[in-house]
């Protein structure tokens, strides 16, 4: 990949005279591993992708660093030291897209694919859409909702009224999403009319199991996969820092979801 | 606790895990596996439980098992296991974490009554630590033994 086309996405410290070869397994290593990151792989699983497609080239010996926001390869070659820096965008939820990833670079590891059809296939990773609409993940966050209340301890009509806090509020989730509202923002107005209309529901006496009825209309938010993640990459004793910071992440937005849900109760017992 | 109990629950944890793989967009063919998944970590848990297994070791045991169980189930299909992750996510304890924020928030209100609210707090905190810690490890387990499976059938 010419040095112009890397653009604001590589902060390099490449000498021109360094080998195109290296920059080319390392860009190409970085693109698939930031892959796997954004779309819910752990460190642990971005290490090994990128150490397939070094394989792949030929190129190992590149020291890594992996962080929330960005990736870090370093080495030495020609009798140069460098280093790459791609930053990451928020991470989110895409595991067809992750899947697809980790497998590309098994191939590459096998020399199945050329440098000329892994750039093509790259390209097409990065455009995979979800396989469902936003109807099908409606009701599906919805169905999970309302599986997890009553799963909980909660009754019949708390799992009735989960299901439609859920179902507005992952509708809610998917319209700002697609606007590219923050995650916190889209986290707490999506709890807040999630956890309202849970409230409501309490309110009205439609059902008196309060935990499983809140907890529940939430859940399709709860931020399990970076925190297990966190705890994988902390458990891996390579990747202590980014598995802090998904941690601290995961908290974080386990406590917007729980002040959201502190407000719809505050605001609905003023009433 | 009475096995049909245990059914009914394991089978909400299912339609739970089956309903968060569509969330994360995981492939369709991985919707039955998660539900599966999701069904059997919930099941070995609750089962373990009832035989007087600690609740950390339980929910260690039944990561590891649902996650050899994704492992093999990939291995035929040539795709990353990542896609099963929504398996174990009935594990969590995302109620104790709830619980444990809830608890943090009113503790700052607290005037010399309800001393047992750092108490409970403090409970969950660690619910939440030891539960996640579990699966984590369970997680590595399962992934280890499955991987080390498929490499002697490879050998």
């Amino acid at each position: 990949m010419p040095p112009e086309e890397m653009g604001a996405d590589v902060e390099s410290s490449f000498a021109h005279q360094s080998d195109a070869k290296v920059t080319q397994a390392v860009t190409a290593a970085l693109d698939l591993a930031a892959v796997v990151l954004q779309s819910g792989g752990s460190a642990v699983m971005a290490d090994t992708t990128l150490k397939n497609v070094l394989k792949g080239y030929g190129e190992e010996g590149v020291a890594t660093v992996y962080r929330q926001d960005f990736i870090v390869a370093s080495s030495f070659a020609n009798g140069q030291a460098w280093t790459v820096l791609r930053p990451l965008s928020p991470a989110g939820l895409h595991l067809v897209r992750a899947s697809e990833a980790a497998t590309l670079s098994e191939r590459v590891a096998r020399g199945e694919v050329i440098t000329v059809d892994f750039e093509s296939q790259l390209g097409r990773i990065k455009q995979l859409a979800s396989p469902y609409n936003r109807w099908t993940t409606t009701l599906a966050a919805a169905c999970a909702a309302a599986a997890f209340s009553r799963s909980t301890g909660g009754d019949w009509r708390g799992m009735g009224v989960v299901l439609v806090a859920a179902a507005v509020g992952q509708l809610v989730r998917a319209l700002l999403q697609k606007r590219n509202f923050s995650r916190y923002a889209v986290t707490f107005i999506c709890a807040l009319i999630s956890g309202f209309l849970a409230v409501a529901g309490l309110r009205l006496g439609l059902t008196a199991v309060a935990g499983a009825t809140l907890i529940g209309s939430v859940v399709y938010m709860v931020p399990g996969v970076p925190l297990i993640n966190g705890f994988v990459e902390i458990a891996s004793g390579k990747h202590l820092f980014v598995g802090l910071q998904r941690l601290l992440d995961a908290t974080s937005l386990f406590f917007i979801l729980t002040v959201a849900v502190a407000i719809a109760n505050s605001a609905l017992r003023t009433r | 606790m009475h096995l049909t109990v245990i059914l009914l629950n394991s089978m909400w944890a299912a339609i739970f895990a089956a309903g968060m793989a569509v969330v994360f967009s995981a492939p369709a063919w991985a919707l039955a596996p998660s539900f599966c998944c999701g069904f059997i970590a919930r099941l070995a848990r609750d089962v373990l439980m009832g035989w007087g297994a600690d609740q950390n070791l339980a929910t260690l045991v039944a990561a590891a098992v649902v996650i050899f169980i994704a492992v093999s189930i990939v291995r035929r299909s040539g795709v990353s296991s990542i896609v099963m992750l929504a398996g174990i996510i009935p594990l969590g304890a995302a109620g104790a974490l709830f619980r444990a924020i809830v608890g943090f928030l009113e503790v700052s209100s607290l005037k010399g009554e309800g001393l047992s609210a750092p108490d409970a707090l403090i409970s969950n905190l660690s619910i939440l630590f030891t539960t996640t810690t579990a699966i984590a490890v369970g997680a590595w387990i399962g992934y280890f033994i499955g991987q080390s499976v498929r490499q002697e059938q490879h050998v």
